[in-house]
């Protein structure tokens, strides 16, 4: 057997050359590159939907959503149907969950939000999130504010601030006023709102926040 | 010590940065598609065989690996044309690095498996190569971590020491040290085999 034993040398050769042998199995490749142009294509729908043709869409859908803020639900308008602010009205009264925004929402089970995805508000210390987690992060807010959870939308809006997103700030903002709004917290959702007029003098969501404040008091959100 | 050598501090991502504006991303969506298709045919197998080279059994390396692309793919438009190699490679090191860590008690209870993809090859000779990955991964991991990381680099992928010393962020120089040292600690761990080696060593069998 001694007498087999090839040189270091050689040996050392023909284990490298081993180790370039070995590959991975095809379907491992071809699944990869199908998950891969999924999240490229995802990636660019998104953003397709949010910048180029919703953009108009995302200042009606914001000015809706103020506009809702303020009084019931009319699940039958047209702009609702496109963006489906409020289209499920709420079982929970806001006026519940008014006061305590930090504590966990007085969900009935069958309403419970999905679980958080883990892309914002999981890994500790990291790097600013990406657009794509910051869109998820809003999205996840809008997503509250749709299912009627206004303080829910406050929470992950907390967790979009304590995660560094800043490359929709205003739009967070603008969510955090309808979301405050809502939640019954009017002053606070004025001053927010004076304070965005004061900050983004020159954001295109300047004219709905503007409205919102220039239309009076608005009243809590109650829920039939 | 195996963990000591299973953390990979100091590996510098590409740093440089090709944004595409917002409004662009979904008009660039075919050209991210075919870098995309592009980054998987030139570096799949490269990257594979460097996490199974960390020390992942084939099946954690089919999984750490689809991590790495999709990072990448999440990452495209951010990724330098030219860099991705670079890119792909740190970001192997950290996903090998958590998945070490994750599966290290179920890595140490695997046997070794008696069917590796090789193409073409008869059950003998997968069964020495078998023998030979697991060879030369029990001697990588006597090697400093950041000695094996330029063996592999350098013996199995055969890249060149000045593409070496870009993707682990260091001057060529220090490269071409480690890679020295390498080479002659590899060969000492060789000679200290005595009669172990994987190979039935006749050519003509």
């Amino acid at each position: 057997m001694a007498s087999d034993r090839p040189p270091p040398n050689e040996l050392g050769a023909r284990l490298f050359a081993a180790a370039r042998q070995e590959v991975p199995a095809a379907d491992v490749r071809q699944r990869t590159l199908a998950a891969m142009i999924g999240t490229v294509q995802a990636r660019g729908q998104r953003r397709r939907g949010r910048w180029q043709v919703a953009a108009p869409l995302l200042l009606a859908a914001a000015g809706v959503a103020l506009c809702l803020a303020r009084r019931p639900p009319a699940p039958a308008q047209s702009e609702i149907a496109r963006e489906p602010v409020a289209a499920h009205p709420s079982t929970t009264p806001s006026a519940a969950v008014s006061s305590e925004r930090e504590a966990p929402e007085p969900l009935p089970s069958h309403r419970r939000p999905p679980a958080p995805s883990p892309t914002l508000r999981s890994s500790g210390p990291r790097a600013a999130p990406s657009l794509s987690e910051e869109l998820t992060a809003l999205d996840r807010a809008r997503g509250a504010l749709e299912r009627g959870q206004p303080t829910a939308a406050l929470a992950e809006l907390d967790a979009y601030q304590r995660a560094g997103g800043r490359r929709l700030v205003e739009e967070a903002e603008v969510l955090r006023i309808e979301a405050l709004a809502r939640a019954g917290e009017d002053s606070a959702a004025r001053a927010l709102a004076r304070r965005f007029l004061a900050t983004h003098p020159g954001s295109p969501l300047v004219d709905r926040v503007r409205s919102f404040l220039g239309s009076g008091a608005p009243q809590p959100t109650t829920r039939p | 010590m195996a963990s000591e050598r299973r953390h990979y501090p100091g590996v510098r991502h590409s740093s440089r940065s090709l944004e595409v504006p917002e409004a662009a991303y979904a008009t660039a969506t075919p050209a991210l598609e075919r870098r995309a298709a592009a980054m998987v045919a030139d570096h799949f197998d490269f990257i594979w065989r460097l996490l199974r080279r960390t020390g992942l059994g084939p099946t954690d390396a089919d999984d750490a690996a689809q991590q790495v692309f999709m990072t990448a793919a999440q990452k495209i438009a951010r990724i330098a044309p030219g860099s991705e190699r670079t890119f792909l490679y740190g970001t192997a090191l950290h996903v090998a690095a958590n998945a070490r860590r994750r599966n290290r008690r179920r890595e140490a209870e695997a046997p070794v498996p008696e069917t590796y993809p090789v193409a073409g090859e008869g059950p003998e000779a997968r069964a020495e190569l078998g023998r030979a990955w697991a060879l030369l991964d029990e001697l990588l991991l006597q090697l400093p971590a950041e000695l094996g990381r330029v063996l592999v680099l350098a013996e199995v992928e055969q890249i060149e020491v000045k593409e070496i010393a870009a993707m682990e962020g260091i001057p060529v120089g220090t490269a071409a040290s480690r890679l020295r040292r390498a080479r002659e600690r590899f060969q000492m761990l060789l000679a200290e085999l005595g009669s172990r080696h994987p190979f039935r060593g006749t050519d003509g069998e």
